[in-house]
C-alpha cells in the first residue's frame, strides 16, 4: 500500500523532473566532468584528472583575475548593502514624495545588466563630453578629463561604482521591508532608556535587522562574484586585465582560446570557492545569532 | 478511450505521409545560409544586391542572407561548429581561419577554386590562408594596409620634400621630418603643433603590422614549433616610437591613449602634421567628417628594411558540415567576381584581393589617395605568428598590456622585450 502511493507520487512529479534533469541536471554533470578534461574545441576529448587544477595553480593570469574578483565583488557587495541600508532609512523616514520616490528606487533594478552597461558608457565617455567629466571640470575637481575605463588606475573603481548602483535598489526594497517589522514600541523604549538617534540604529535597527543583512550579503555576495554581463559591456576586461573578473576570464578561455576543458575546470573552482565563503559566513552569523 | 487513439495514429499517418512524399518526390531548392559582416551602409547594400542577383539567376540555390558582427562573430561560429548547426558561408579574417583550420572545422576549398580566380587573387593574400600542406581554408577578398596620412597645408608650408612609392621614407627620415614640424608658436614652452601622431590605443596589430618591415616577426618557427623572439628588429621599432614621443618629444605622448579614429578630429585642427601606420580606411572617415577646407594626402608605408606588412584579409569560408560546400563555393565565385569584388572593396573604402580589380580606375585616382594607397598592396605579407594557435592568448594577457605600459612610459623596451617573450614562452607551452 504504502509502496503504491510512493509510485504515485513520483508519477505526478515525473514531468516535471524531466526537463530538469534534461536541460539542468545533464548539463552541469557534463558542465563538471568537462572540467577534468583536456577539451580543446575542435580536438579530441580526454579524461586528465587534475592536470587542469595543477596548471590553474601556476596561472598567473588565473590569480590577478581571482584578485580582481575578490577585491569587485567585495567592493560592491559591502557599498550595495552598506549605502543600501541607509536608503532604506531615507525611504522609511516620512519624508515628502516618499512613494514615488519607493519606485524611482527600483529603475535601475529593472534594466538589464547590459543596458546600465551602455548607459554607463556614456557617463563615463573619455572627453569632456562624458557628463561625468563635464561635470567634475565644472565643480573644479578635476583639470584634465579623465579616460574612466581605459585608465588602470580607475577602471576598476569605476565598474565597481556601476556594479553599486546596480545592486543598491534590491538591498535598498528588502531592508526597508526588514526596517518596516520593528515594532515601533522598540524604539519607544530605546527613546525613554536614553538612546538618541545613533544609539537607536545601534541597539534596535542592527539587531533586528541581522538576519536580513546576513541573507542580503550572502546573496549580493553570489550574484556579484558571478557578475558578466555588465562588466562586459564596460570595459570587456580591459585595460589589461585590470577589470578582468573571474567569470570574463572563463570566457575567454572558453570562446577566445576554445580551451574548453581548462575554462569548466575554472567554473568547478569559482562555484566550490563561492559555496565555501558563503557556508563558512552562514555558519558564523547563525552561530552568533544563536548564541 | 479509442477516439483519443484514432486521432493520433491519423496524425502519425499523415506525418509519414508528407515526409515521405518530400523525400521521394520533390527535389527542394537548396538554401546557403550565408553570414555577413558587412557593417558600412553602402558595403551592407553591395552585398544585398548581389545575392539578390544570385537568387534570380538560380531558383534552385537560394541564398539566405544574414547579418553578423564584427563583436560577435567568434563566439557565433565557434557555437555553430561546436552544435554542427553551420552557416554555409561566412565572412571572417584569415588571422582566425587558420585557427579554426587546425581545429578542423572548415572545408579544404583548395580543389574547388577556378584557376582563374586563383592567378588573379595576390599571393599575399593566399598564403594568408594556406597551411604549408597547401590547403585553402577561405577566399581572401578584402585587405587594407596601414599608411602615412599628412596635413598638407602644413608639409607645403615648411617646404617639405615628399616621399614617392619608388622613394619612400624610412622611419630615421620621419623622425627628422617630425622634428621640424614639431613647433611652439607663442614660445609658452608648451607645444601647438605636434610632428606626428601615433595612435596607439589598441597597439598590438599596430605595432606586430609595422615590424615586420623592420625584419621583425615576434614569431618565429622552429623544427616545426612557433617561438617568441623580441630581438633588434623588434627592438629597434619600438626603440623609435619611444624617442618620438618621450626623447624627441615630436610625437604627441596624448595619442598613446587613443584608437585610429579618435586621433583624427585633432588631424584636422592641425594639431599634428603626420599620422603614421593608421589604416586605409581612415579616409573615408576624412571625406565624411572633415571640414571642407582641410587639405591632406596620403604617403607610402615608412621603410623599415623593407616596407612589408603584416597582412589580414577578409575572407569567405565554408565549414565541413555544410551540406553543400559545391553549391556554396558556385556561389562565392559570382559573389567575387572581378566586378561584385570591386564593389565591395569601394564600400568599405579597402582593397580588392584581385589584381584585376585593383586595376580599375577607381582604385587608381588620386582622389582620397587611393593611388598611393592602393601601391601598397605589393607590401603585404602573411605575418608568422598568424598560424600560431596561442596568439590569440599572448596578444590579449601579455603584448597588449606590456606594450601599453611600454608606450605610457612605465616600463622600458628591454623590459618589454623580455616579459613578451618569457610570458610568451609560457603561453606557447600549452598549445603544443
Amino acid at each position: 500500500m504504502k509502496r503504491r502511493s510512493w509510485l504515485g507520487q513520483l508519477g505526478l512529479v515525473l514531468p516535471f523532473l524531466i526537463p530538469v534533469v534534461l536541460f539542468s541536471v545533464i548539463p552541469l554533470l557534463r558542465g563538471i566532468y568537462l572540467g577534468f578534461t583536456d577539451y580543446r574545441f575542435g580536438f579530441e576529448m580526454r579524461f586528465n584528472g587534475l592536470e587542469n587544477y595543477r596548471y590553474m595553480l601556476t596561472d598567473s593570469y588565473f590569480w590577478s583575475s581571482f584578485r580582481v574578483g575578490a577585491i569587485w565583488t567585495i567592493g560592491t557587495t559591502l557599498g550595495q548593502v552598506v549605502l543600501g541600508l541607509g536608503l532604506a532609512q531615507l525611504l522609511n523616514a516620512d519624508l515628502f514624495g516618499q512613494r514615488l520616490a519607493r519606485i524611482l528606487v527600483l529603475v535601475p533594478w529593472a534594466m538589464p545588466p547590459v543596458i546600465r552597461g551602455l548607459m554607463w558608457n556614456m557617463v563615463f565617455l573619455p572627453d569632456t563630453s562624458g557628463p561625468l567629466n563635464y561635470l567634475l571640470m565644472q565643480a573644479g575637481m578635476i583639470s584634465q578629463p579623465i579616460n574612466w575605463l581605459n585608465s588602470v588606475a580607475w577602471a576598476l573603481p569605476s565598474i565597481i561604482l556601476v556594479g553599486i548602483w546596480g545592486g543598491l535598489p534590491q538591498s535598498a526594497i528588502v531592508l526597508l521591508a526588514g526596517l518596516q517589522t520593528i515594532p515601533k514600541e522598540l524604539y519607544e523604549a530605546a527613546s525613554l532608556d536614553g538612546a538618541g538617534v545613533l544609539g537607536q540604529f545601534r541597539y534596535v535597527t542592527l539587531p533586528s535587522l541581522k538576519p536580513i543583512i546576513t541573507s542580503i550579503v550572502s546573496l549580493r555576495f553570489m550574484w556579484n562574484f558571478n557578475a558578466f554581463g555588465l562588466v562586459w559591456t564596460l570595459t570587456q576586461g580591459g585595460p589589461g586585465g585590470r577589470t578582468r573578473l573571474p567569470m570574463l576570464f572563463a570566457y575567454e578561455e572558453g570562446f577566445r582560446y576554445g580551451n574548453a576543458g581548462y575554462a569548466a575546470a575554472l567554473g568547478n573552482v569559482m562555484v566550490l570557492v563561492v559555496s565555501l565563503l558563503v557556508v563558512l559566513y552562514l555558519r558564523k552569523e547563525l552561530k552568533e545569532s544563536e548564541a | 478511450m479509442s477516439s483519443r487513439w484514432s486521432i493520433r495514429t491519423g496524425l502519425l499517418l499523415a506525418l509519414v505521409l508528407v515526409l515521405g512524399l518530400t523525400s521521394l518526390g520533390y527535389a527542394e531548392p537548396v538554401t546557403l545560409r550565408f553570414v555577413s559582416l558587412a557593417w558600412q551602409e553602402q558595403s551592407v547594400a553591395a552585398n544585398l544586391a548581389i545575392v539578390e542577383e544570385w537568387n534570380k539567376l538560380n531558383p534552385d540555390i537560394q541564398v539566405e542572407y544574414v547579418q553578423g558582427s564584427w563583436d560577435s562573430i567568434h563566439d557565433y561560429m565557434v557555437t555553430s561548429f561546436e552544435t554542427r548547426d553551420v552557416p554555409d558561408i561566412f565572412h571572417y579574417e584569415s588571422a582566425q581561419i587558420i585557427d579554426f583550420s587546425q581545429r578542423g572545422y572548415l572545408t579544404d576549398l583548395s580543389p574547388l577554386i577556378p584557376e582563374e580566380m586563383k592567378a588573379d587573387i595576390f599571393d599575399g593574400a593566399w598564403q594568408s590562408v594556406s597551411n604549408e600542406e597547401g590547403q585553402i581554408f577561405g577566399i581572401p577578398f578584402l585587405w587594407e594596409s596601414l599608411i602615412v596620412l599628412y596635413n598638407k597645408d602644413i608639409l607645403e608650408e615648411a617646404g617639405i620634400e615628399l616621399p614617392t612609392s619608388d622613394n619612400p621614407w624610412t622611419w630615421d627620415d620621419l623622425r627628422r621630418v617630425a622634428k621640424e614640424l614639431t613647433k611652439d608658436f607663442d614660445g609658452d614652452g608648451e607645444i601647438d603643433q605636434w610632428g606626428a601622431a601615433i595612435p596607439l590605443r589598441a597597439p598590438v596589430n599596430r605595432i606586430m603590422n609595422l615590424t615586420l618591415g623592420y625584419g621583425g616577426g615576434y614569431f618565429q618557427k622552429v623544427d616545426g614549433k612557433h617561438q617568441i623572439r623580441v630581438g633588434l628588429a623588434e627592438k629597434a621599432l619600438l626603440q623609435i616610437i619611444m624617442d618620438m614621443i618621450y626623447v624627441d618629444k615630436t610625437a604627441y605622448p596624448g595619442a598613446v591613449g587613443l584608437s585610429g579614429t579618435a586621433v583624427l578630429p585633432a588631424f584636422y585642427e592641425g594639431d599634428y602634421a603626420l599620422i603614421p601606420g593608421i589604416g586605409v580606411w581612415a579616409r573615408q572617415q576624412i571625406v565624411e567628417n572633415a571640414p571642407a577646407d582641410f587639405r591632406w594626402g596620403v604617403l607610402p608605408p615608412i621603410k623599415g628594411v623593407s616596407q612589408a606588412q603584416g597582412a589580414n584579409p577578409q575572407t569567405l569560408s565554408i565549414p565541413k558540415d555544410s551540406k553543400h560546400a559545391e553549391e556554396a563555393m558556385e556561389f562565392i565565385k559570382f559573389f567575387l567576381t572581378k566586378e561584385n569584388m570591386a564593389k565591395l572593396a569601394l564600400g568599405d573604402w579597402m582593397f580588392p584581393t584581385r589584381e584585376s580589380a585593383l586595376a580599375l580606375p577607381e582604385f587608381q585616382t588620386d582622389e582620397a589617395g587611393w593611388k598611393v594607397s592602393s601601391e601598397t598592396v605589393q607590401h603585404l605579407v602573411m605575418g608568422p605568428w598568424q598560424d600560431s594557435p596561442a596568439y590569440a592568448e599572448w596578444k590579449d594577457r601579455v603584448a597588449t598590456p606590456v606594450l601599453q605600459e611600454l608606450f605610457s612610459n612605465q616600463i622600458t623596451v628591454e623590459e618589454a622585450a623580455q616579459r613578451m617573450e618569457e610570458e610568451g614562452q609560457r603561453i606557447l607551452r600549452r598549445y603544443q
